[in-house]
C-alpha cells in the first residue's frame, strides 16, 4: 500500500480558506476603510476578482507540471540551484507571513484580555501550541484545519448576525468612497491579501487525486472572496466612515456592540476562542509549510528535527519589530503591498521558466 | 552517567526517526486492500499446519504406559500437587485387557461427564464382542468407544498437558503412542446476568459472562450468520489464555483482520489476565487519555458494532469485550441509540455532548472568567458572587481545586462503602459536604453549582474509560485557566485536538469523520437519522460491503396493497 | 518503550512547575474580592484641577445580602447603602482612576460602569477629549449611556438611589435602556462618539437631573399658565412636578454640535427627535378634545413603518421633507363623545398635533441650536459619488437654512376593551368643530385595519 500522506479536497480547500481568511478577524476591513473610505467591500470583491484573475493566469502554466509542487517544478526548470532560491524565497515569506501574524495576534490578546502580562508570556503559549502541532506531523495539521474552520466560520457569522440590528444603511453611501481610482488602484496591490495561496502550491503531492489543485484553489479564492465583502460590507455598515478608520481590532468593537435585550450582552470574551482557535491552526500551518519548504528545498529528508529550531527562530522574529506601530506598517505597507509579488508574479515566473526547461516528469513523493 | 550522554547525543546529533505508523486503514471504496488480500486464506493454511503438525522429537507419546504415567506424575508434581486426579483402569476389548489411565483436574471437571461417557464406556461398554482388530483400537476407543462430543488426539504431550490445564482430561492407553483428550470443562461461574455498568431501559438485558464460549454464543445465537468468524489465540505463555477474534467475513475489512492478528500474536507476556490488560497491550497509544478502544459488556451492542464492519476481541475470564476500530464520535454513543426512537435519541445525544462539554470544561471556565475576564459576567451575578467570596480565604483557584479533590474522593470512596449506601454516597454525599463547607465559609456557593454540575456530567458520559479520562483532562483544564484564562483554555484545547487527529486506532483516524471527511457524518455520528435511513457502513472501515439496507428499507410504506386503485 | 518513559518523567517535571506557578498567580490573575466596581462615572468642570470625577462604587455586600444563607451571623448584610461615592479633582480620567487607587482599598475595574454623567458646565466647554479616552480603554464599554446633568454630578450621583431594585446597576440600565418610549433618548457612548466625528450627524444625550421637590406643596408652588391643561411633556429634568423618594428624573434631550453642548429640549420634543430618527416605539399622546371642552383624548401611538426622509437643494438651501408612518389605539376618551362617529376628525387632530410637534422641534435644531442631531444629512449623502465631493459640500454649513415639510400618516385602529360608550347623554352629542363627519358605525369598518 502507498503509505505517503494523502488528504482530500475538502481538507485542503478548507486549509487554504483558513489561511487566507483569518485576517479578517485582524484587520482586514479596517485595510479596506483606510484605503477607499466606506467603498470598502467594493474594494474587496474587485480584490477577489483580480486573485481569480491572476490565479486563472498562473494556473494555465501549471498544466503539464500535475502532481508536482512548485519545488519539484523549479527544479524541472532550472536544476537544484532555482529549486534552492524557489524554496528559500517562499519558505521565507511564509516565515515573515507566521512571524508578524504570530506578533499581531499576541497585541491583540495582550490588549483584549491580558494586559499586563509580557508579551513573551502571551506569545508562549502561541508557541507551544505551534511546536506540538508542527511535531505531530501533517495530517493532524490538516485534519484540525478541517474541524476548526468550520467551527470558525460559524461563529463569525454568528457575529455578523448579532450585529444587525446596529446597521444604518446610509453609511454606505456615497457609494464610491474616497473614489473609483483608489478602488481599482489599491485594489490591485491588495490582492496580497491572497499571499498564503502559495501554500497550495506546495500541496499537489499531498493530494489525493492531483487534478484536484486547480479546483481547490478556485473554491478557497471564492469562499474567502465571500467573506471578505460580507466582513467589509457589514463593518461598513456599522461604523460609519472617519471612525472605522480608528479601532485596532474591528472585529472585536463590532462584537462588543453585540447586545440582544439585558442578558446576551459582553460575549466578546467568547469569541476570543474563535479566534485564538483560528490563530493557532493557521501559525501551525504556515510554520510548518514554512519549514517543510526550507527543507525540501535545502535536500533534506526529514523536516521534523528542524522544527525546534525553527520555531526558536520564528519567536526572535516574532520580537523584531519594536512596538505595535510598526508592525501595523509592516503589515499594511510591506507584506499587504507586495505579497502578490512572491504568490503569483514569482510562482509565475518560476513555472515560465520550469516551461522552458521543457522537463515535465512525476513530482517527488510527499512525506 | 551514561544516561545522559546518551540523551545529550540524542538531542545534538541528527538520528533516523523510528517509523511510528505502519498501518492505516483507509476509507473509501478500494475494491481489493492489497496487506490484507488473501490474509482470510493464509490465516486457514496457517491453522490447519498448526492442527495437523507433528510433535517435535523429545514430546512424543510413547506406547508404553509406564513411561506415560512417569511423565505425567512428573509434569503434574504428583502427589505434592492436591487437586490432579490420576485413575488407571482397563479396557477389555475381545479377549485382551489393555492399562490405561485417565488424568484431569478435581474442581475443574464435571465428574458426571467423565464417569458416565468416558470411564463408564470405556469400562464397562468396552466388554462388548470386538469386530476389529487390535491395530484398529485407537480408531476403535475414538469412533465407537467414547459417546463423547469433544474428544481429540494427540501424538505430543504438550497438547495433553495443555487440555488437562484447562479442564479437560487425558485418556493414555498402553499400546498407543497417542493420547486422547476431551473438553469435560465443569467449574462453578456466574451464570447469565444483568449487565452491572451499561444499564439501558429498553433493550436486552443480558451480559457477557466470564466463560468465553459463552459470550460467542450470545453473539452467535443473535447473528446467526455462518460466515461469523471466531477465530481463537492464546496469548501469554504461561497463562495460554484463550482469546478470540470474532468478525463477519463477507463484511470486515481483511487487513484490518490481519492487523489485530499481526498485534494478538505479537504479544509475549507471561500471564495476560483480563481484557482490561490486553486493551493495554494493543492500543495505539499508551498515554493518550481517552481509549482507543471500546471495552462493553453487552451483546447486542457488540452484535451491532460486529454489523457495522468491526471486530471484537473475546478474552476468557472477562466479562469486558474489546471492539475495534473506533473513532472519538463512538465513544459517545450508549447502546440504546438503536433502540429508541428518533426524536429521543437526538434529544439523548445532545444532552450528552453537552454532559460532556460540562464536565470538561466549567470548572476551567469558571477560573478563567473569575480571574481574567470579569467584564464577561453580567453585573448582578458578579455582585452577588463578590458578595458571597468576601468572607472566603482562599484564591478561588484553590477553593475550586479543594472541592474537585474532595469530589473525586467521595466518589472512589463510595465505590467502597458496603450495602446500600454506596450508591448514594456519591452526589449527594458531595453536595452535603459542600453545604457545610459554604457554611463554614470555605468555599463560596457558586462554587458548589459547579463542582455538581460537573461531577453529574461527567456520569452522564456513555463510557466509562472516557469519563475518567475527562475527569483527568478537567484539571488539565483548571489550571490551563488559571494561567492565561481563555488564551489557556483554548490552547489546552488546541493540544488535545491535534493530538487527537494525530492518533490513529487501529489504523483509523481517530476524528474521523470530521477529521478527515468521509461520508455518513449525518448518519449516526452527532446527529443521528432514523433507524431505516441507516443504509450504509460507516466509511472510514473500508468495509467490503457498504450497504446494508436497502433503499426503501420499509417496502410496506412504498409499493401498492392489493386491490388499492389509483 | 524507554522513550516513552522518559518523555513521561520530563512531561511531569514540567507539569508540576506549571502547576505551582498557576497557584501562585500569574501576572493577570484577578480575584473578583479584590477589585471595586464603579457602576457610574461623573464628570464636572475641576475647582482644584482641570476635572472632578465622582464615582459611584458598588457595595456588594449590602447588594448580595452576604451569600451562604446559612451563616451563622447574617450581619454586616442588610444594612447599609448599596454604594459608596468617592469624588477627586484630577487632569484627567485616567490619572483620576490613579487617584482613587490610593484611597480605595481594592483595584478599580471599570468594565461595568453604565452611566457617564457631565456636568452641563462641563459639556459646554466640550467633552470629546474624554469621550475619546474612554473609547480606547479597554475596560469601558462602548454601550455606556451617557447623561447630562444640570446639578454638580458629585451631588446627583450621592443622591441617586434606586428604591424598587437592590442593585443600582440594573436600576440604570432598567431606566436608560428601555422599550417604551419616553421623553428622553436612548444615548450611547459609542453613538456619540461616532457623531461627533461624523459630518451628517451630532450626538445626543439624556437630560436628567435632582428633582428638588421633597412635598406636595412645592408642586402647588409650581403654577399653571392659561392653558387648560397643560401638555405633560413640556418639562425638563430638574422642574418636574412629582414627589417620590426616587431623586432622579430623566427627561429631555442634551443637544451637541460636535463636543459642545448647545442647548436642550423638553420632553415632548424628545419624543419627537424619536419619532424622526425611527427609533420611536410608543408612547402615550394628549390630545385635545375636538369638542374644545377641554377634555382630553389620550392615544397610544405606535411607529408603524420607519420615517421616510427626503432631502433637496433648492436655491441652495435644503429642503427636507420627513414622512411618519403611524397608527395608533384609543386609550381614553374623556368627553362624551361618540368617538366612532368621527374617526377622521380625531385622526386629523392628532396628525396636526404631531405635526406641529415635530415641525417646531425641527426648527429649533435648525435655527436655534445649527445641529443636525437627526441625522438627516444621511440622506444627503446619497447624492455624492465620492467622499471628497460630501466633504465639501459641508453639511453643517447648509443646515441651518433648512425648511421643513413633514407629513403624518395616523390611522386609529384600536379601542381597547370598550368599543363604544352608552352613556345618557349621548342623545345630546355636540357637534364637531372641524373634519369631515361621516356617521353612523358602519363607516368606522370601512377604514380597514391596515
Amino acid at each position: 500500500m502507498d503509505k505517503r500522506i494523502r488528504f482530500g479536497r475538502w481538507e485542503a480547500i478548507m486549509l487554504i480558506t483558513n489561511l487566507i481568511c483569518t485576517k479578517v478577524f485582524l484587520y482586514f476591513n479596517r485595510m479596506t476603510a483606510e484605503d477607499t473610505g466606506n467603498a470598502g467591500w467594493m474594494m474587496a470583491a474587485f480584490t477577489s476578482a483580480m486573485a481569480l484573475l491572476f490565479y486563472f493566469l498562473v494556473m494555465s502554466l501549471y498544466g503539464k507540471f500535475e502532481g508536482m509542487d512548485i519545488l519539484d517544478i523549479a527544479e524541472a526548470g532550472g536544476g537544484k540551484v532555482l529549486r534552492t532560491i524557489t524554496g528559500f524565497v517562499l519558505g521565507g515569506a511564509l516565515f515573515v507571513l507566521a512571524a508578524i501574524t504570530m506578533r499581531k495576534f499576541s497585541e491583540d490578546i495582550k490588549t483584549i484580555s491580558l494586559p499586563t502580562s509580557p508579551l513573551s508570556y502571551v506569545m508562549g503559549f502561541f508557541m507551544a501550541g505551534v511546536i506540538i502541532a508542527g511535531l505531530l506531523g501533517v495530517e493532524s495539521i490538516v485534519r484540525h484545519n478541517a474541524i476548526v474552520t468550520p467551527i470558525a466560520t460559524a461563529g463569525y457569522i454568528v457575529i455578523l448576525l448579532g450585529i444587525m440590528p446596529n446597521i444604518d444603511v446610509t453609511n454606505l453611501l456615497p457609494i464610491l468612497g474616497t473614489g473609483l481610482k483608489d478602488i481599482l488602484m489599491k485594489g490591485f496591490y491588495r490582492t496580497s491579501v491572497f499571499a498564503e495561496l502559495l501554500v497550495l502550491f506546495m500541496l499537489p503531492p499531498f493530494l489525493e487525486n492531483p487534478g484536484d489543485a486547480r479546483k481547490v484553489g478556485y473554491v478557497a479564492i471564492t469562499a474567502s472572496s465571500f467573506f471578505f465583502v460580507t466582513g467589509s460590507l457589514v463593518y461598513t455598515l456599522v461604523f460609519p466612515y472617519p471612525t472605522s478608520m480608528e479601532p485596532f481590532l474591528p472585529v472585536f468593537n463590532m462584537a462588543r456592540l453585540i447586545g440582544l435585550g439585558r442578558f446576551f450582552q459582553r460575549i466578546e470574551s467568547l469569541f476570543v476562542f474563535i479566534w485564538v482557535m483560528s490563530a493557532l491552526v493557521y501559525l501551525s500551518t504556515v510554520f510548518y509549510f514554512g519549514v517543510y519548504t526550507v527543507s525540501k528545498a535545502a535536500g533534506l529528508k526529514y523536516a521534523r528535527p528542524m522544527m525546534i529550531p525553527f520555531a526558536i527562530i520564528l519567536f526572535s522574529a516574532a520580537f523584531l519589530p519594536v512596538d505595535l506601530l510598526s508592525v501595523i506598517k509592516i503589515e499594511s505597507e510591506i507584506i499587504n503591498t507586495w505579497g502578490w509579488a512572491v504568490t503569483f508574479a514569482f510562482i509565475g515566473l518560476v513555472m515560465i521558466a520550469a516551461g522552458a526547461g521543457k522537463r515535465a516528469g512525476r513530482g517527488t513523493k510527499g512525506r | 552517567m551514561s544516561f545522559i550522554i546518551r540523551q545529550l547525543k540524542k538531542y545534538l546529533f541528527f538520528e533516523e526517526p523510528e517509523k511510528r505508523e505502519r498501518f492505516i486503514l483507509r476509507p473509501g471504496a478500494r475494491p481489493a486492500d492489497e496487506e490484507g488480500s488473501g490474509s482470510f486464506e493464509k490465516a486457514k493454511e496457517k491453522k490447519k499446519a498448526e492442527s495437523e503438525k507433528a510433535p517435535e522429537p523429545g514430546d512424543e507419546v510413547k506406547s508404553d504406559i509406564d513411561a506415560n504415567l512417569t511423565h505425567m506424575k512428573d509434569v503434574y508434581s504428583i502427589p505434592v500437587n492436591s487437586d490432579i486426579v490420576l485413575r488407571e483402569f482397563d479396557i477389555t476389548y475381545g479377549c485382551r485387557t489393555v492399562r490405561a489411565f485417565i488424568i484431569f483436574f478435581d474442581g475443574m471437571t464435571n465428574t458426571e461427564v467423565i464417569n458416565n461417557y468416558i470411564l463408564k464406556p470405556l469400562m464397562v461398554d468396552s466388554v462388548m464382542p470386538l469386530k476389529d482388530t487390535a491395530e484398529n483400537l485407537e480408531g476403535y476407543v475414538m469412533r465407537q468407544l467414547m459417546p463423547h462430543c469433544q474428544v481429540n488426539i494427540s501424538r505430543g504431550y504438550k497438547k495433553a498437558v495443555e487440555a488437562v490445564n484447562f479442564g479437560g482430561c487425558a485418556l493414555f492407553v498402553d499400546g498407543l503412542s497417542v493420547c486422547f483428550t476431551a473438553d469435560v470443562k465443569g467449574w462453578d461461574h456466574r451464570g447469565v446476568e444483568k449487565p452491572n455498568n451499561e444499564i439501558i431501559i429498553k433493550g436486552p438485558q443480558e451480559a457477557f459472562n466470564e466463560v468465553l464460549r459463552t459470550n460467542c454464543a450470545q453473539i452467535r445465537k443473535r447473528l446467526k450468520d455462518e460466515d461469523l468468524i471466531v477465530e481463537d489465540i492464546l496469548v501469554g505463555r504461561v497463562s495460554r489464555t484463550p482469546c478470540s477474534i470474532l468478525y463477519i467475513k463477507d463484511v470486515a475489512n481483511e487487513a484490518l483482520v490481519q492487523e489485530i492478528r499481526r498485534r494478538l500474536e505479537g504479544i509475549s507476556v507471561d500471564y495476560m489476565l483480563d481484557a482490561g490488560e490486553l486493551e493495554q497491550l494493543i492500543e495505539d497509544s499508551t498515554v493518550y487519555p481517552s481509549p482507543q478502544v471500546i471495552s462493553t459488556e453487552r451483546p447486542d451492542y457488540t452484535a451491532e458494532l460486529l454489523v457495522s464492519g468491526r471486530v471484537a476481541i473475546i478474552v476468557d475470564g472477562s466479562p469486558n469485550v474489546l471492539v475495534v476500530p473506533i473513532t472519538a464520535f463512538d465513544l459517545m454513543h450508549s447502546p440504546e441509540d438503536n433502540y429508541i426512537r428518533f426524536p429521543y435519541v437526538n434529544l439523548l445525544r445532545y444532552i450528552r455532548y453537552i454532559a460532556g462539554f460540562l464536565a470538561l470544561l466549567l470548572p476551567g471556565l469558571y477560573v478563567a472568567i473569575t480571574n481574567y475576564h470579569h467584564e464577561m459576567i453580567p453585573t448582578d451575578l458578579l455582585l452577588a458572587i463578590e458578595a458571597s467570596r468576601e468572607k472566603v480565604p482562599f484564591p478561588s483557584l484553590v477553593e475550586i481545586l479543594l472541592m474537585e479533590i474532595s469530589f473525586e474522593l467521595i466518589r472512589e470512596a463510595g465505590l467502597r462503602v458496603p450495602g446500600p449506601i454506596g450508591p448514594t454516597l456519591g452526589i449527594i454525599g458531595a453536595l452535603i459536604l459542600g453545604q457545610a463547607a459554604v457554611a463554614a465559609n470555605i468555599v463560596s456557593p457558586v462554587l458548589i453549582i459547579i463542582v455538581a454540575l460537573t461531577g453529574i456530567g461527567s456520569f452522564a458520559i456513555p463510557n466509562y474509560s472516557l469519563a475518567y479520562s475527562v475527569r483527568i483532562m478537567r484539571f488539565g483544564f483548571i489550571f490551563l485557566g488559571a494561567l492565561a484564562g481563555f488564551l489557556g483554555i483554548t490552547v489546552g484545547l488546541f493540544m488535545i485536538g491535534s493530538w487527537s487527529t494525530a492518533l490513529k486506532s487501529f489504523g483509523v483516524p481517530f476524528m474521523s469523520p470530521f477529521g478527515p471527511k468521509t461520508s455518513g457524518r449525518y448518519k449516526n455520528v452527532i446527529f443521528r437519522a432514523p433507524e431505516w435511513k441507516m443504509e450504509e457502513r460507516p466509511d472510514y472501515l473500508n468495509p467490503k460491503k457498504k450497504r446494508k439496507q436497502a433503499e426503501y428499507s420499509m417496502k410496506w410504506k412504498h409499493g401498492k396493497r392489493k386491490g388499492e386503485q389509483d | 518503550m524507554k522513550r516513552t518513559v522518559v518523555y513521561l518523567r520530563i512531561g511531569c517535571c514540567l507539569l508540576l512547575l506549571i502547576m505551582s506557578l498557576a497557584l501562585s498567580g500569574c501576572y493577570d490573575q484577578r480575584e473578583i474580592d479584590e477589585m471595586a466596581y464603579p457602576l457610574a462615572v461623573g464628570l464636572d468642570v475641576g475647582r482644584a484641577n482641570i476635572l472632578r470625577m465622582t464615582l459611584q462604587l458598588a457595595a456588594p455586600l449590602s447588594i448580595g445580602g452576604g451569600g451562604g444563607g446559612e451563616s451563622g451571623g447574617g450581619g454586616g448584610g442588610a444594612g447599609g447603602k448599596p454604594v459608596s461615592v468617592i469624588t477627586v479633582d484630577t487632569p484627567s480620567i485616567y490619572s483620576g482612576l490613579n487617584m482613587v487607587n490610593n484611597v480605595i482599598s481594592k483595584e478599580i475595574n471599570m468594565s461595568h460602569a453604565k452611566v457617564i454623567v457631565i456636568s452641563r458646565k462641563l459639556a459646554e466647554k466640550g467633552i470629546s477629549k474624554y469621550i475619546q479616552a474612554m473609547m480606547r480603554g479597554r475596560e469601558f464599554r462602548p454601550d455606556m449611556f451617557i447623561v447630562v446633568t444640570d446639578d454638580p454630578p458629585d451631588v446627583y450621583l450621592r443622591e441617586v438611589s434606586s428604591v424598587l431594585e437592590s442593585n443600582p446597576a440594573k436600576y440604570y440600565e432598567l431606566l436608560l435602556g428601555k422599550d417604551y418610549s419616553s421623553y428622553y433618548p436612548e444615548a450611547r457612548i459609542a453613538d456619540f462618539h461616532h457623531a461627533i466625528e461624523r459630518l451628517d450627524i451630532e450626538p445626543t444625550a439624556v437630560l436628567s437631573g435632582i428633582n428638588p421637590k421633597e412635598s406636595v406643596e412645592e408642586i402647588d408652588m409650581m403654577g399653571k399658565t392659561g392653558e387648560h391643561y397643560l401638555d405633560e411633556g413640556r418639562y425638563e429634568a430638574g422642574n418636574v412636578p412629582a414627589v417620590s423618594e426616587l431623586k432622579n428624573v430623566a427627561m429631555g434631550t442634551a443637544v451637541f454640535r460636535g463636543g459642545k453642548m448647545v442647548g436642550t429640549l423638553n420632553g415632548i420634543e424628545s419624543v419627537c427627535f424619536q419619532m424622526v430618527t425611527g427609533r420611536y416605539n410608543h408612547s402615550y399622546w394628549t390630545i385635545p378634545d375636538i369638542t374644545g371642552s377641554g377634555n382630553v383624548i389620550v392615544m397610544n401611538v405606535v411607529q408603524r413603518k420607519r420615517p421616510k426622509t427626503t432631502v433637496e437643494m433648492k436655491d441652495g438651501k435644503p429642503y427636507i421633507t420627513v414622512r411618519l408612518d403611524l397608527e395608533g389605539d384609543y386609550t381614553s376618551i374623556q368627553s362624551t363623545l361618540e368617538h366612532e362617529k368621527y374617526p377622521e376628525a380625531i385622526e386629523n387632530k392628532t396628525i396636526e398635533v404631531i405635526r406641529e410637534n415635530v415641525t417646531t422641534f425641527l426648527r429649533r435644531t435648525a435655527e436655534e441650536f445649527d445641529s443636525d442631531i437627526c441625522g438627516l444629512g444621511r440622506f444627503m449623502k446619497g447624492k455624492f459619488l465620492t467622499w471628497d465631493e460630501w466633504e465639501k459640500f459641508d453639511w453643517p454649513s447648509h443646515y441651518r437654512n433648512s425648511e421643513f415639510n413633514v407629513e403624518v400618516k395616523f390611522k386609529i385602529r384600536r379601542t381597547g376593551l370598550i368599543i363604544r360608550l352608552m352613556m345618557p347623554e349621548l342623545s345630546a352629542a355636540p357637534r364637531v368643530a372641524s373634519g369631515s363627519v361621516k356617521g353612523g358605525w358602519l363607516c368606522r369598518y370601512s377604514h380597514g385595519p391596515w
